[in-house]
Parts: structure tokens; C-alpha cells; sequence
């Protein structure tokens, strides 16, 4: 009977992904290359009482993205009971928005900032009776390991990290107003091969207490958090030294939410590691890779937006977000939404009294962004959407989008794309159980990485899909005025089915254009690529 | 050899425990039990969602057009089935690059239904095996899955339909 009811409280679940890719892709030194890939991810969570244990194998090998592996990626235990977590294995955490901890994965860019070792976490609640204000009071902490490998620059060294950090929360009013401190100490340690001195190594103490607020009151929301991150370089390249950096890093928030208006203002103030051109000990006091706040821009869903996006400088970056929905009109859904970000400070280079060649300061802001001179790396972005809801899931979107973003500036020049993008979607259910869905984006662009027609440019993508019942099928056409990977034209079939609603199988063959692709303020260039892709996932 | 091993091991580890579960004819729903946040802030626990007829679970992001889509005729389908007990659950699933904007724009859209929050993704990782995004599942009223579903397109909410359906008359048949 006892074995009968132990074998009643166990339960499972599962996923797995496989992708599997063969064909060209367009390497930024070497040309066309073949490119093939394969990744199986099988994840396994068993849940016994108040036990589960996790478990993902991966084999990516070849890997598309990054270093192949084949293994035990993650595996951890965990006991849960009423308000006590403990976890042993493969961990992460979030701390307020990630100014001081957010340990997260991004699959898509093989970014893995998670920990191996413990996590705990206690939270106790008086209740109302007690007290009258709600208190609670919660405990987390963290510790472990991490070999990180930078996705955005491959040729970084691995860097070694091992971090603790605790984290307190007191909340009051059940939880409306939370008062939030935390503190964490990281040593990292990077080795190098550096000519005939062969491997080399540089060490760093980190110690970065912060502070969070957050708020709700009715339909306003407000969120702050600042973080001081106190690095001491005490060992640079084999050499002991002591070199000392005081960053800073400051985020706000700030919603209203309302029945037919609602609007988020967001604000940062990131200068983890604030530095000229020529600095030394560059990247050694850069913001941990288990650091990772808000990037501050909208997260668009169209195409030629995302593919020319911002990549965030968290080490040095101001900047603001704001967007508005607006639902007062019936069946009509308008977003607006806009965006700027600069550097702290400009650099141009001088001749100093002894001639030589250094960076001064030429300029600085300390709150807002800076448009004054491309050297701030200034970054701006307006946007504008019209939805029109036909019922049942017929709709039509029209949208508009303006961007201006510094790539490189120097004293003499700079990299910068500028582009106007206008397009629409539209879907309508054709009869029950069949819909069409039409995307157009029409974009122009000028980019002074691109030297034909004065630089101007001109993207076109048009995307139709049909799906019937657990079917869909349908090409994506993408042109360009431009000249990459020695094709003006990327056209793409594609077909997708659901198997008895726990699998999907994908499939498409063509050509897709490069860009970037970014998720969690980490970027990466995606170079093009011309074959087969399938994807078959599964849920178990 | 190893890496064979560890293949097998791992495959013979999750079967078994399936096996357990569908072996055992008292489904218990200790799995569901675990705290969640709303978007509101407030507190309460899965388990608290179950336990009164048919639940659908969405998961979604502010990113992820079909996930919206899919909320959206969940929406028009819990309405249509509230007397039948049918009810449903969104989670969102925005990290904190846009985790301060789900509030605003939930509350503009005039949803009513529960919306939790999940920005470290701990419930679609940790307690679903979430593998990618639109994923909605329809839970019997003690936790156990009845549906998946992996990806939506519009038309989907007439399959969708039908299971619930189907589900709501095998209970009232149990009872």
C-alpha cells in the first residue's frame, strides 16, 4: 500500500527539440561555406512530493551557433515545500530587472550565463490578523560556478566566474510595495595565450551591493533599482597590480494601466565600465555575464526591424523608452512607441604635449541622451502601429517605423544606418479551420557600410502563409537593392505540421538574409544561409 | 560508450516515471502545487486555478504574435464554456527587457482573465518542460494534461473547441 502511494505521487513531463540544417552559409572572411548542424535537446522534469528533478541532455554537434557539445547540460534536484526552495546543480536566478543578477539562456545565440551550484530561497508572510500592513519578508541566495564563453566576440578568452550573492526582500501591503537589497561577490578569472609568455591570466574581485524599490497602487506601477559594481583588478595578465573600477548602473520604470490607455516609461543609466577608445584592461572590468538589465528598446515582431536592431553598450548607455496602447477607439489597437540612447561621453583623438596620440573627452551627459556628434554613438527609434480587429481572429495591421543608430564612430568618421520602414499584416479565416496570413514590409535604407548608391538601399520581404486544419504552408521573398552573399533576392518555402497537438515538424528550403539577431540585450550577426532547416518539436 | 549510457539511462529514467503515473489510477496533483504571481502582484498558488472543471493554460509573450491570437480565442472560448465550468489561465512569459510593459498593455486590451507572470521562467522551465512558444495546454480539473499544443495558426480554436467539449462531456459522464 506505502509503494502503491509513493508510485501515485510521482509525475512527468518532458519536451524535445531537434534541429537538423545542411546547406551554405555566408562566413564573413571565408566566403561561401557548406554548413551543416545538428541539435537534440531532451529536457525531462520528475516531480516525487515535494522533490523534482531536472534534467536536459544536448547534442549539438555540429553546433550552428557557437561551440559544439554533447551531454548532461543541465541537471538539478530540488525540494519545494510551503515557502522553502533549496536546488543543488544547475542554477539561475533574477533578481528585480538583472542589474546585479539575472544568470539567464538565450539557445537561439548559445548564450548560457547559468550557475552550477546551490540556490535557496525562504519567504515568511505574517498574516492579516497579525498585521495589519501585510509584512513579508523573503530570503534568496545563490552561489556557483560558470565558464562563460562570449557569443557576440568568439575570439574573447573564457572567462572563469564564481559568484555568491544573496538577496532580501521585505514587502508590505501583501506585497504591493517590496523593498529589495542584495549583494553579490564575484571572482573571475580569464586566461590568455599572449606571444611568448604563453598563457597569462588576469584576475578580478567584484563585490556589487544594490538596491531595489517597487510599487503598485491602483493602475500606476513604479519600479527603481540601482547597483554599484566595485571591481579590483588584482591580477592583470601575470602581473599583480591593483587596479580599481566604480560602476553604476540605474533603472526605472514607470506604468499606468488603464481600461483603454495604458503606458510604460522606462529609463537606464548603465555604466558598468565607462572607458575611452584606447583604454587599457579593456573588457577585464566589463559587467558580469551573470548581470543583465533591461535593454530599454521595443522588442519588435517584424522582420526587417529586428534584423537592424540596437546592440546595447551596457558598459556605457543612457537612454529611454516610452509606448502607449490606446484601445478607446472600438476594435482598433494604436501603439506608439519611441526610443533614444547615447553614450556618456565623446572621444576624438589629440596629440598630447609630448605628440602622442590620445583620446580626450569632448563632450558628456549624465542624464539624458546625446544627439550632438555621432562619438556619443546616439541611437533613436519611432514607431507606430494601426491594428483593426474584423472579429474572430481576423485582423489588419499597418505599421510605421523610423531609426537612426551610430555602428562605430572615430574622430573622421562613422558607421550609421538610418531607415524608414512602412508594411502591414493581415489575417482572415478563409472558413473554419483555414486562414491566410500576409505579411509586407517595404523598408528604405541608408547605411554607410554599404558603398553603392550613395549608400541609399532599398529591402522589400513579402511573407504568405496558409494553413489548413494541422497544416501550414506558404514563402517568405525577400529582395534587396543590395548586393550580400552575391544575391539580390532570398526566397524561402516553407510547410509546417502538428501531430496530435504535442508535435510540430517545420521545414523550409531557400535562402535567408543575415542580420542580427539579439535576445536579452546579447547580439549576435547571423550570417545568411541557403539550404534545408527542420525543426521537430515535441512535448511529452 | 558513456555518452550511449547516459542516453539510455536518461530515456529509461522519464519512461519509468511515466509509467508510474499511467499505472496508477489515482491521478494526484502534487505538481501543480507551487506559487505564482499575477500581474497585479498578487500571490496564490496553481493548484488554486484547478479543481472545477476544464482549464486552459496560454503562454504567451508580448512578442509573440500567435501566442496573442491563441489568448484571444481562449478568451472567446472560456466565455463561451463558463457554465460548463471551462476556465482559463495566461502566463506570460516576457523577460525584463519587456516584463515592465505586459501590465499596461494587458489592462488596456481589458482582459479579465487571470494573467500570471513568469519572467524568470521558472514555471514554463521548471514546471511545464516548455520547449518554445505559442504552447497552451488543457488541464483536467486534477492537473493532468488532457492536451498539448505546440504552435497555433488561426482555425486552431476549432480543434481546440472540440476537445473541450469532448473533455467536459467524459466528466460529466465520470460523475
Amino acid at each position: 500500500m506505502n509503494s502503491e502511494r509513493a508510485l501515485a505521487q510521482v509525475t512527468a513531463v518532458g519536451s524535445n527539440l531537434l534541429r537538423v540544417g545542411s546547406g551554405e552559409t555566408d562566413d564573413p572572411t571565408l566566403g561561401i561555406q557548406p554548413k551543416r548542424y545538428l541539435e537534440e535537446i531532451a529536457n525531462a522534469r520528475i516531480f516525487f512530493d515535494n522533490i523534482t528533478v531536472g534534467l536536459r541532455y544536448e547534442m549539438d554537434d555540429p553546433s550552428e551557433v557557437g561551440q559544439s557539445f554533447q551531454g548532461l547540460r543541465r541537471r538539478w534536484i530540488e525540494y519545494n515545500k510551503d515557502q522553502l526552495l533549496l536546488q543543488a546543480g544547475s542554477v539561475s536566478a533574477l533578481y528585480g530587472r538583472g542589474l546585479s543578477i539575472n544568470a539567464f539562456e538565450a539557445r537561439p545565440l548559445n548564450y548560457d550565463a547559468w550557475l552550477d551550484g546551490i540556490k535557496g530561497d525562504y519567504e515568511y508572510k505574517w498574516k492579516k490578523e497579525d498585521a495589519d500592513f501585510q509584512p513579508s519578508l523573503g530570503v534568496r541566495m545563490i552561489a556557483g560556478n560558470l565558464t562563460f564563453h562570449d557569443v557576440v566576440d568568439t575570439n574573447k578568452p573564457v572567462q572563469q566566474v564564481s559568484a555568491r550573492a544573496v538577496n532580501s526582500q521585505l514587502g508590505f501591503f501583501g506585497k504591493k510595495l517590496i523593498l529589495g537589497t542584495s549583494f553579490v561577490q564575484a571572482f573571475t578569472s580569464v586566461t590568455e595565450v599572449l606571444g611568448r609568455s604563453g598563457n597569462v591570466i588576469t584576475n578580478r574581485e567584484v563585490n556589487q551591493p544594490e538596491m531595489y524599490l517597487n510599487f503598485l497602487s491602483g493602475p500606476v506601477e513604479g519600479f527603481f533599482q540601482f547597483t554599484e559594481m566595485r571591481s579590483n583588478l588584482n591580477q592583470v595578465q601575470n602581473k599583480d597590480t591593483s587596479i580599481f573600477n566604480l560602476g553604476k548602473a540605474l533603472y526605472g520604470s514607470l506604468s499606468y494601466a488603464g481600461s483603454e490607455f495604458g503606458l510604460t516609461m522606462e529609463y537606464k543609466n548603465y555604466s558598468y565600465f565607462v572607458r575611452s577608445p584606447g583604454a587599457d584592461n579593456q573588457n577585464y572590468l566589463s559587467k558580469l555575464p551573470i548581470s543583465s538589465p533591461p535593454e530599454v528598446y521595443k522588442e519588435f515582431t517584424y522582420t526587417s526591424l529586428t534584423r537592424t536592431t540596437h546592440s546595447v553598450n551596457f558598459d556605457d548607455e543612457l537612454g529611454f523608452e516610452v509606448e502607449a496602447d490606446v484601445t478607446a477607439i472600438p476594435e482598433y489597437v494604436i501603439t506608439l512607441n519611441c526610443a533614444a540612447s547615447s553614450q556618456h561621453n565623446s572621444y576624438a583623438l589629440a596629440k598630447d604635449s609630448s605628440g602622442n596620440l590620445v583620446y580626450n573627452t569632448t563632450g558628456s551627459t549624465s542624464f539624458l541622451p546625446k544627439f550632438s556628434g555621432n562619438n556619443f554613438y546616439p541611437f533613436w527609434e519611432a514607431f507606430c502601429e494601426v491594428e483593426h480587429d474584423f472579429g474572430s481572429l481576423n485582423y489588419l495591421k499597418l505599421f510605421a517605423h523610423r531609426r537612426s543608430n551610430v555602428i562605430t564612430a572615430s574622430t573622421s568618421s562613422a558607421d550609421i544606418q538610418r531607415s524608414t520602414t512602412i508594411g502591414g499584416k493581415v489575417q482572415y479565416e478563409t472558413i473554419k479551420t483555414q486562414s491566410l496570413l500576409v505579411s509586407m514590409e517595404h523598408q528604405w535604407m541608408y547605411d554607410t557600410e554599404k558603398p553603392l548608391n550613395n549608400h541609399n538601399l532599398l529591402n522589400e520581404l513579402l511573407t504568405l502563409q496558409y494553413s489548413i486544419n494541422s497544416v501550414s504552408f506558404g514563402g517568405v521573398f525577400d529582395y534587396s537593392t543590395q548586393n550580400e552573399a552575391s544575391r539580390h533576392f532570398w526566397p524561402q518555402g516553407f510547410i509546417s505540421f502538428h501531430i496530435g497537438g504535442s508535435h510540430t515538424i517545420l521545414a523550409s528550403y531557400g535562402a535567408e538574409r543575415g542580420g542580427l539577431n539579439c535576445t536579452g540585450g546579447i547580439c549576435r550577426v547571423v550570417p545568411a544561409f541557403n539550404g534545408l532547416r527542420v525543426t521537430v518539436t515535441s512535448q511529452l | 560508450m558513456k555518452k550511449f549510457i547516459t542516453v539510455i539511462f536518461l530515456t529509461t529514467c522519464f519512461f519509468s516515471a511515466k509509467v508510474f503515473a499511467a499505472a496508477d489510477s489515482v491521478k494526484v496533483i502534487e505538481s501543480m502545487n507551487f506559487s505564482v504571481t499575477d500581474v497585479s502582484g498578487d500571490e496564490t498558488n496553481f493548484k488554486n486555478f484547478l479543481g472545477k472543471g476544464p482549464l486552459l493554460v496560454n503562454f504567451w509573450a508580448l512578442w509573440c504574435e500567435p501566442c496573442k491570437q491563441e489568448m484571444k480565442a481562449f478568451i472567446a472560448l472560456s466565455e463561451k464554456l463558463k457554465e460548463k465550468g471551462v476556465a482559463m489561465v495566461s502566463i506570460n512569459e516576457d523577460m525584463v527587457k519587456s516584463i515592465a510593459k505586459v501590465r499596461a498593455w494587458v489592462k488596456s486590451q481589458g482582459i479579465m482573465q487571470p494573467m500570471l507572470v513568469d519572467p524568470d521562467g521558472n514555471i514554463s522551465r521548471d514546471h511545464f518542460s516548455m520547449e518554445s512558444l505559442p504552447y497552451s495546454l488543457l488541464l483536467k480539473p486534477d492537473g493532468s494534461v488532457y492536451k498539448r499544443h505546440v504552435g497555433f495558426t488561426a482555425g486552431d480554436e476549432v480543434k481546440i473547441e472540440k476537445e473541450l467539449d469532448d473533455l467536459v462531456q467524459e466528466l460529466s459522464e465520470k460523475k
